[in-house]
């Protein structure tokens, strides 16, 4: 995800350069991968975790900027300056579906002119790599990118009845969306609605048919709050993922809906004239204020260490925009005010987080905790070491094949169990877990033999994996593979091969001696040790 | 032919002298042939071996049916055939001994030897015994799990809610035919060692000191930086008062006891559902040495910036505790830390080998390069 840096300038004072608030953002968990271009034309490539939607926009970096600094960060506001609006009927909104529609705003723009959006903002989208269209969609883009939150702009006229709805979607029901890709849609799915059909699938994407265009004059601006899981089983069902889905299901910020309408109907006005339509209409059917945490200063001791009394905690926070209360007696403990863009934090570990990560992982000394317990085993380690050393002193190189098998291998290698088949596999090749460890050592004793290398000794010790009674079971094997010029090359010289007795003499030998390394290997572990040509059809190797 | 005693019938001077001489002259054509310890060995026995041997038959077939006027000259000759007898074989015994002893001197013993293979450890294997090893020494107890595990222990009790985008992380592989069964239960490959963490805090009560090594499965294209299994060490401590400094004293022994005592370890803010605060950790680059250059030229193990990231790591979320809450695993009053690393990758640095996919080929030539 691309930033730009100059853009979060706009909303705090900093004084470092580029680079040192790149080290410094990463040092507190949001990463700068890279850096790109030069001047006002900077970019960041960021890196932020799916914990922390709040922070996949310039002001919500800005605002962690503003904490690691102690600066002041800018408030946002707009629309200040309009004049009175007219016409004082709001604009009718209907939300059939609270519980997942909590909050639905929209403001109305009169009387504009659609055009090219403006050369600053054209630009900053330009360098953030989204395609500017028109002043109206371009404001959607910006505001989504300045403050995180996805709105979407109606052409006012096309909405018939002149009003939205929100509900389930009705059997039968289809929707173009603006990609142009008609879709059908389900009564799972979450729509806006006009009077008589949807315009929109929630949270995931407007609709085609009132989309605005250069003929547009009346905007409705809309954003909501929507339901996250909604969002994400729609997305997955339409095979839609956009930067709206993508936010709305990590959680968005539920007060900020109506400064959203304002900052794009601000942008709207100044670059395409007209007026308000009446105030904001905000429809809200609850409060979704986040708990209050209880926060021990003990609790922050226990789990992160002594060295952090309640000044420096108090302070962190306050920067971070969490509220806090001390209760009780002394500096015990705080009730801490979580504000409503921080979805990720809900307990008292994660506002212990939240002051590890701004005081400074590195801060805190390294200690060694004590203990005194038993070491224990591997209950196989010693069969494994022994194994290992033996059939390294043997010569055999150890090797580590894939653990799938295809289909056709595990008729060949299988001794009847069951096989565990993957759902998804990368290929036919590798769509069963391996019965077997012969196969994968086929396979690299064939690619030694493939690239010209004739003498290959390899031994592999691994889990197979079958069902045994309906139950998985992954038994461990070890698995001794040579080609036939490697263990030529292996016999010691007074037995030498006297290939003046036969082809058929010669191949017993070689047998015998790679044999003869079998018989080695398992001999710490088998009282007796037995070859039965019958149980292995593909070589001779047999059971112990 | 070898000499053989022949019967005396003349017992006269000139024959005895004749006999005699004939006698030493084959000793002395004999000891010639003598080209090997072996062929000295067989010589002396037949010469002076004490049943069949020529002088034996000497006294057999000439000094004992002496007639009793020859016996004192017979006698006289048997004795000095003897004496020339062991004269020539302490010859022949001592020129063996010089030829032996000069063909040993005569070898270059700067030749190069020649060797019997012995077979080279797995990379990733030993690397992965390396960092075992460390953690054992620390006191922490070997431990496994499954590799086809089930939602519950790769996610749920992992605290990854059904459904949350952070499953979409992990690229798992599923195993075929679980629809019918409740999600928890569906059978799939272990995207990490992390369930381990769960099936041991199951089985033993705190306090713990584990390390788990195993095989990871993830839906990843073979590449030269991917490889749909690979291997990862976890590690977790519980106890009461563990904290995040000895999450961070913990690893940095760790990194330093692997990678030399000089390097540096580096905390960095990240996010893993199961822990809580998450970090990764970044040590010291160990091929440019922390500077982000070779030379005039860009470091690119470390993409210039001198620090190379191992592993992550975090004081386990209270959550994942629940889970095992009837154990002994109360969230209040025990605290925690775990890692998980991959060891494939950190053999790839290790080893300066730029290709994942080596590790897997089973060439021969790449792997006896580990010896």
């Amino acid at each position: 995800m691309k930033l730009s840096p100059q853009w979060i300038r706009d909303y705090v004072d900093l004084t470092v350069d580029n680079h040192r608030l790149a080290e410094e953002l990463t040092n507190v968990g949001i990463s700068v991968e890279g850096i790109s271009g030069a001047g006002a034309d900077t970019v960041f490539e960021m890196e932020i975790g799916t914990n922390r939607p709040d922070a996949m926009n310039h002001y919500g970096v800005a605002r962690e900027a503003a904490a690691i600094y102690g600066s002041a960060l800018k408030q946002l506001s707009a629309l200040s300056h309009q004049p009175p609006v007219k016409d004082n009927r709001p604009f009718p909104i209907t939300v059939e579906e609270p519980a997942l529609c909590p909050r639905f705003s929209a403001r109305v723009v009169r009387d504009t002119r659609i055009k090219p959006s403006p050369e600053k903002i054209a630009r900053r989208l330009q360098l953030l790599d989204q395609r500017p269209i028109s002043n109206a969609v371009d404001a959607t883009n910006y505001v989504l990118w300045e403050i995180g939150k996805p709105t979407h702009v109606f052409d006012a006229d096309l909405l018939e009845g002149g009003q939205i709805i929100v509900r389930k979607a009705r059997a039968g029901e289809t929707l173009k969306t603006l990609d142009g890709v008609a879709r059908k849609l389900t009564t799972e799915d979450l729509v806006v609605c006009d009077a008589k059909k949807p315009v929109g699938l929630a949270g995931v994407m407007g609709g085609y048919d009132t989309m605005i265009t250069e003929k547009t004059r009346n905007i409705v601006i809309e954003t909501a709050w929507w339901d996250p899981e909604i969002v994400r089983k729609m997305s997955r069902r339409h095979a839609l993922h956009t930067d709206a889905s993508h936010r709305f299901e990590r959680g968005a910020d539920f007060e900020s809906t109506v400064i959203s309408c304002d900052l794009v109907a601000q942008m709207i006005l100044d670059s395409g004239g007209g007026e308000l339509a009446g105030d904001v209409v905000d429809v809200s059917s609850k409060r979704m204020d986040q708990a209050p945490v209880i926060l021990h200063v003990s609790e922050v001791r226990r789990i992160l260490g002594e060295g952090l009394d309640a000044g420096l905690i108090s302070r962190i926070l306050k920067r971070l925009g969490f509220e806090l209360i001390p209760e009780g007696q002394g500096d015990a403990q705080f009730r801490v005010q979580i504000p409503s863009w921080r979805l990720d934090v809900e307990r008292e570990i994660d506002v212990i987080e939240e002051i590890a990560r701004l005081h400074g992982y590195d801060k805190f000394p390294n200690t060694l905790p004590a203990y005194s317990g038993a070491v224990v085993e591997l209950p196989h380690a010693k069969i494994d070491t022994t194994l290992r050393q033996r059939a390294l002193a043997l010569g055999y190189n150890e090797g580590l094949s894939l653990t799938f098998i295809s289909h056709g291998d595990t008729e060949r290698f299988s001794s009847g169990t069951q096989v565990l088949e993957l759902e998804n596999p990368l290929s036919e090749e590798a769509s069963v877990m391996r019965t077997s460890l012969v196969p994968g050592m086929l396979d690299m004793l064939a690619w030694n033999l493939n690239r010209d290398v004739p003498a290959a000794r390899l031994f592999e010790i691994g889990s197979v994996y079958e069902l045994s009674g309906g139950e998985r079971v992954e038994p461990w094997r070890a698995c001794l593979g040579a080609t036939l010029a490697a263990v030529r090359a292996s016999l010691p010289v007074d037995g030498l091969l006297d290939v003046s007795k036969g082809e058929r003499a010669a191949s017993a030998e070689l047998f015998r001696a790679f044999k003869g390394d079998v018989e080695n290997l398992l001999e710490p572990f088998a009282r007796e040790i037995s070859f039965d040509r019958e149980a292995a059809e593909y070589d001779r190797r047999g059971c112990a | 032919m070898a000499y053989t005693v022949p019967t005396l019938t003349d017992y006269s001077t000139a024959a005895l002298e004749k006999a005699g001489g004939e006698c030493i002259a084959a000793c002395t054509a004999e000891a010639t042939e003598v080209r090997s310890d072996l062929d000295l060995k067989s010589f002396r026995d037949r010469w002076i071996g004490r049943k069949n041997g020529v002088l034996t038959q000497v006294n057999d077939l000439w000094l004992k049916p002496a007639p009793k006027e020859a016996k004192r000259e017979a006698g006289m000759r048997v004795n000095e055939i003897r004496t020339a007898i062991a004269d020539i074989i302490d010859k022949a015994e001592h020129l063996r001994l010089e030829l032996s002893t000069a063909a040993i001197e005569s070898v270059d013993i700067s030749l190069p030897g020649i060797r019997r293979p012995i077979g080279a450890e797995h990379p990733v294997i030993k690397t992965m015994h390396e960092i075992i090893g460390v953690f054992q020494r620390l006191g922490y107890s070997v431990a496994e799990g499954p590799v086809v595990e089930t939602d519950y222990y790769n996610f749920e009790a992992l605290n990854f809610p059904p459904n949350h985008p952070a499953r979409d992380t992990q690229d798992t592989l599923f195993i075929a035919g679980q629809q019918a069964k409740p999600q928890r239960e569906r059978l799939l490959l272990r995207t990490h060692t992390s369930p381990v963490q769960i099936r041991t805090m199951e089985k033993m009560r705190p306090p713990i000191r584990i390390v788990i090594p195993g095989t990871v499965h993830r839906n990843d294209p073979p590449d030269a930086s991917h490889s749909p299994m690979f291997h990862q060490i976890e590690g977790l401590a519980v106890d009461k008062n563990i904290t995040f400094g000895d999450l961070k004293g913990t690893l940095d022994h760790a990194m330093k006891a692997l990678f030399g005592s000089s390097v540096k370890t580096h905390f960095r803010p990240s996010f893993f559902p199961f822990t809580e605060p998450s970090a990764e950790l970044y040590v010291t680059c160990f091929i440019c040495g922390g500077s982000g250059k070779r030379g005039a030229d860009p470091c690119r193990p470390c993409k210039q910036t001198g620090w190379i990231e191992v592993l992550g790591c975090g004081m386990v979320d209270p959550n994942v505790f629940e889970f095992v809450k009837d154990n002994g695993y109360d969230p209040k009053t025990v605290s925690g830390f775990a890692f998980g690393m991959g060891v494939d990758r950190l053999a790839l640095l290790k080893y300066g080998v730029d290709d994942l996919q080596y590790f897997f080929q089973g060439d021969v030539r790449f792997l006896e390069q580990f010896g």
